[in-house]
C-alpha cells in the first residue's frame, strides 16, 4: 500500500504543544516525551485524520525551502517514527471509504 | 586565570529578560554579557534556582544574538525548556482529571500558585513553570478529597490537615511519581496570625472561574485576594526570592489593577496585619517594572521610614541562592505584624523544633 495516499491522525493519548518553534509531544499513558523540530511541528500540526500524506507534502514543499525527494524522504521517515512510537494511528476508515468498492 | 563576573550582572540581564517579557519586546543586547562558558554555566543555575529557565529560553532565543551564545548554554536551557513543557503537559492533564472528580464529587476547592498563574498570565502558558498542583479545599473535606484523589491514582501518608500549624498535605501519584498535589485549607500566615486568610468566607464567596480549555475552567482567587496571597507567598515561602513570583505578582497587578478596588484591597490588608509583606513586593514592581500600583496604595501601607530604608528587600531578591534557615527566620520576623502574631510565631518555631527533635 502506498504510503503518501494513507492518512494518519493523532493518538488521542498524546498532548502536545508549540515550544518556540518546535513542538513537544508528550505520551501520557507512559510519560515519555519527544521533541519535534520545526518542519517535523508543522507536519505534526497538519495531520489531522483528513489530508492524505501527498497533500501534506505539498503544503511543506509549499512552505519550506526543500526539494521534493529530501522533503518526501524525511517525512516518510517521521511518519515511521511516529507510528512505531504510538503518536499517530493510520485512519484506514477513511482510507476504506475513499476507495472505490470491490466489484461484485 | 579568568575573573567570574559580579552577581550584579547575572542580575542585571536577568531584569533585561523579565522586562522583555512583561513588556512584550525583544530583547536586544549589545554585547554578549558573558566570556566564559562557566559564567553562561551559572548564569544558567541562577535562572534554574528563580525559575525562569522556559522564560528565558523564550525571551533570549527570539533576540538576534542567539546564534552567537555558546552552544553548551544554548542547548542546555532548550532541553531543559522542552522537558518543563512535557512535565506541564502531564500536570495539565491531571490537573483536568482532578478538578473534574472534584467538581463531580461536590467537593468546595479552588486552585492556588502555579497552574492558575501560568494559564491566566503567561502567554504562553509554559513559559512559567510549576512542579506540583496546589489546592484548597474547607479543613473538613479532607477525607473526601484524599478519597477522590486516591482514585485518580494520588497517595498520601496522611490522613488529615493537622489543627494546630500550617499544613500541606502532599499526594504522590503511584504510577508518576514526579507528579504531585499539595492540599492546604490555610496560607502560611496562619502559623502566627488567627485571622484566616485561605479559608476566610470572603474568600470562599469571591472565587472566580479560569478558562483552562475551549470546555474547562476551575476556581481560583479573586484579584482583591489573589494579590495579597502573592506577596504573603512570595515573602514568606522562600523569602523574598524567586524572581518568577515577583513576576508572577506584576503581571496579576497589571492584568486586574484597572479593575481593582484598591481601596477594599488596603481595608483587607491591613485588617489581616499583611501591609508589611504585601508593601515590598509591591514596592519593588512598582519601581523595577513600572507596575501600575497606585501610589496611595504604597502609602497607606508601608512601614516606618526607618524600617523601610533599612530592610533589605532588593539585596534579598536578587539572591542567587537559598539562605540558611536561620536566616531566612531572622529576615521574615520583622514583618510579622503586631507582638501577639511574633510571640505565637516564636512559640510555633519552638514546637517545630520539639517535634523535630522527638522525632529524631
Amino acid at each position: 500500500m502506498d504510503h503518501m495516499t494513507r492518512i494518519y491522525r493523532k493518538n488521542e493519548k498524546i498532548a502536545w504543544r508549540i515550544v518556540e518553534d518546535d513542538g513537544v509531544l508528550l505520551n501520557l499513558s507512559t510519560g515519555y516525551y519527544y521533541t519535534l523540530n520545526e518542519v517535523g511541528r508543522f507536519l505534526w500540526e497538519t495531520l489531522d485524520g483528513e489530508k492524505k500524506l501527498s497533500d501534506i507534502l505539498t503544503d511543506i514543499i509549499d512552505c519550506y525551502d526543500v526539494d521534493t525527494e529530501t522533503a518526501k524522504g524525511d517525512m516518510l521517515d517521521l511518519i515511521e517514527d511516529l507510528l512505531q512510537e504510538g503518536l499517530i494511528v493510520a485512519d484506514d476508515s477513511i482510507e476504506k471509504d475513499a476507495s472505490p468498492s470491490p466489484a461484485p | 586565570m579568568s575573573k567570574a563576573p559580579p552577581s550584579s550582572v547575572h542580575s542585571g540581564l536577568i531584569i533585561e529578560i523579565i522586562h522583555s517579557f512583561y513588556r512584550n519586546e525583544w530583547l536586544s543586547l549589545t554585547t554578549i554579557p558573558f566570556r566564559n562558558e562557566s559564567d553562561w554555566h551559572n548564569f544558567f543555575s541562577v535562572l534554574r534556582f528563580h525559575k525562569l529557565i522556559p522564560l528565558a529560553h523564550h525571551v533570549l532565543s527570539r533576540m538576534e544574538a542567539w546564534p552567537f551564545l555558546p552552544g553548551d548554554f544554548t542547548q542546555t536551557l532548550e532541553q531543559a525548556s522542552f522537558h518543563g513543557a512535557a512535565f506541564l503537559l502531564l500536570l495539565g492533564n491531571f490537573l483536568d482529571a482532578v478538578t473534574r472528580a472534584l467538581e463531580k464529587a461536590g467537593i468546595p476547592f479552588y486552585v492556588i500558585k502555579g497552574p492558575s498563574l501560568a494559564l491566566e498570565f503567561y502567554q504562553p502558558s509554559n513559559t512559567r513553570p510549576y512542579t506540583d498542583i496546589d489546592i484548597v479545599i474547607p479543613f473538613d473535606s479532607f477525607t473526601d478529597t484524599s478519597t477522590v484523589l486516591n482514585s485518580e491514582g494520588f497517595v498520601s501518608r496522611k490522613t488529615s490537615f493537622n489543627r494546630s500549624y500550617f499544613d500541606s498535605v502532599h499526594f504522590a501519584h503511584e504510577q508518576f511519581s514526579e507528579i504531585s498535589i499539595d492540599l492546604q485549607c490555610e496560607s502560611v500566615t496562619s502559623i502566627w496570625s488567627k485571622k484566616s486568610f485561605l479559608n476566610d468566607p470572603e474568600v470562599w464567596n469571591r472565587l472566580r472561574l479560569l478558562k483552562s480549555s475551549e470546555s474547562r475552567s476551575f476556581p481560583v482567587l479573586n484579584p482583591l485576594h489573589l494579590i495579597p496571597f502573592l506577596c504573603t507567598h512570595l515573602t514568606f515561602h522562600r523569602p523574598m526570592a524567586l524572581i518568577i513570583h515577583l513576576l508572577d505578582l506584576a503581571l496579576a497587578v497589571r492584568t486586574h489593577a484597572a479593575d481593582l478596588d484598591w481601596n477594599e484591597l488596603v481595608c483587607w490588608v491591613q485588617n489581616k496585619q499583611l501591609c508589611k509583606p504585601v508593601y515590598y513586593p509591591l514596592k519593588w514592581i512598582s519601581e523595577t517594572l513600572d507596575c501600575p500600583v497606585p501610589p496611595a496604595v504604597l502609602k497607606a501601607i508601608r512601614p516606618g521610614a526607618v524600617e523601610r530604608h533599612l530592610f533589605p528587600f532588593n539585596a534579598i531578591a536578587r539572591r542567587q541562592g537559598n539562605m540558611p534557615e536561620y536566616l531566612e527566620r531572622v529576615v521574615k520576623f520583622p514583618l510579622i505584624e503586631g507582638w501577639d502574631n511574633k510571640t505565637r510565631a516564636i512559640g510555633s518555631f519552638y514546637r517545630m523544633i520539639r517535634k523535630t527533635s522527638d522525632h529524631d
